[in-house]
């Protein structure tokens, strides 16, 4: 893995962070694409441990993440000024956003270029969920237990409306439990 | 409002949360039903300018900051959202030393599964309200063919649509 400047850590976060709309899921995994693929700053299974921390950690999962992939990759100096890149230029454009609304400015020029925003994030909101599965869905018994997990999930979310909570917990426990009767190596 | 009430009000929402909107019910309690500090339609106002722009949607914390104490308001709530992140480190560095156990990796795939499934479920009322048109479909479809199948920055498939976006309301009025 190579070792970034603080400076080029910072621009990343700064550059994805504010750029992607969606919420934290959709960041995660456009950072991942650029910090594992492209940058070559994280290894896969770092990723992975940092998405799964962050999943797990209470508030707003994306700044975890952002967080713990600092840390990983430049230590404390890292997960600060990639949680404050990430975050402070869309809090300042959140609030400019909210005075425009409490004035009423909702100009049709700005509300098509919003609309055709909002498309472009459903697709890559579909686009991510074949990104987060594809790695652990290679061979048959994968697939299965991605198409259980994942789906049973999807059910529990929209059809029955599960606590995010609950659906995580059972998650992680059906994947550890699918592990130990397995045959898969897990790697 | 005093600042670091503000401050842990936010916080305690954090803290009972884990996803950006799931923290909503507990801070309505607070700012609306118990201290009158927001209306709802403010509220509603705060939310929906938090999920217009780029960011987490927990931004929209940063707004209800803003609406009840100004501009420290909305950085006491910044730093209030930031506060449970670091919470992960001492996770990470427990986990990282058993990174390398099998029954680790398999609960965190299980954990990844998960949230992917939650997310398709997710997309859905998203989806609904963006196919507005054949420009909608022609938008997501390539984004999505995009985002999965290449590694161009998704950036520029923001800034592609909201040009074309921009692009078809000028020529069509």
């Amino acid at each position: 893995m190579s070792r970034p400047s603080l400076k080029s850590l910072t621009g990343a976060f700064f550059r994805i962070g504010n750029t992607t709309f969606g919420g934290g899921l959709l960041t995660m995994t456009v950072l991942g694409r650029e910090l594992v693929d492209r940058q070559k700053w994280l290894s896969a299974s770092d990723y992975e441990l940092a998405f799964a921390v962050a999943r797990v950690t209470p508030g707003t999962s994306i700044i975890a993440f952002c967080a713990a992939a600092g840390w990983m990759i430049l230590g404390a100096a890292g997960a600060i000024a990639a949680a404050i890149a990430l975050t402070a230029p869309s809090a300042i454009l959140a609030v400019l956003l909210l005075q425009g609304f409490e004035s009423g400015a909702e100009h049709p020029f700005v509300m098509s270029a919003l609309g055709a925003t909002v498309a472009a994030v459903s697709g890559m909101m579909g686009a991510t969920v074949l990104v987060l599965v594809r790695p652990f869905s290679k061979g048959f018994v994968r697939t299965v237990r991605t198409l259980l997990i994942g789906g049973g999930a999807f059910l529990a979310s929209w059809k029955f409306n599960f606590s995010p909570v609950v659906i995580l917990v059972v998650s992680t426990l059906t994947g550890l439990v699918w592990g130990q009767f397995s045959k898969d190596d897990g790697k | 409002m005093n600042l670091f009430v503000l401050y842990l009000l936010l916080l305690k929402a954090l803290l009972m949360s884990f996803t950006g909107l799931t923290s909503l019910p507990i801070i309505r309690d607070d700012f609306v039903v118990s201290r009158h500090l927001l209306t709802d339609h403010q509220l509603n106002t705060a939310v929906v300018a938090g999920r217009a722009g780029p960011g987490p949607f927990g931004l929209y914390m940063v707004c209800i900051g803003y609406t009840v104490a100004g501009v420290p308001g909305a950085i006491s709530a910044f730093l209030a959202l930031l506060t449970p992140a670091f919470l992960c480190l001492p996770i990470l560095r427990w986990l990282g030393h058993h990174a390398n156990d099998r029954r680790i990796r398999d609960a965190i795939r299980g954990l990844i599964i998960g949230s992917a499934g939650m997310l398709l479920a997710s997309s859905i009322p998203l989806a609904r309200d963006a196919l507005t048109g054949p420009l909608a479909i022609v938008i997501m479809a390539a984004s999505f063919l995009f985002l999965a199948f290449t590694r161009l920055d998704s950036a520029w498939l923001i800034v592609s649509a909201a040009a074309l976006g921009l692009a078809v309301k000028l020529i069509h009025g």
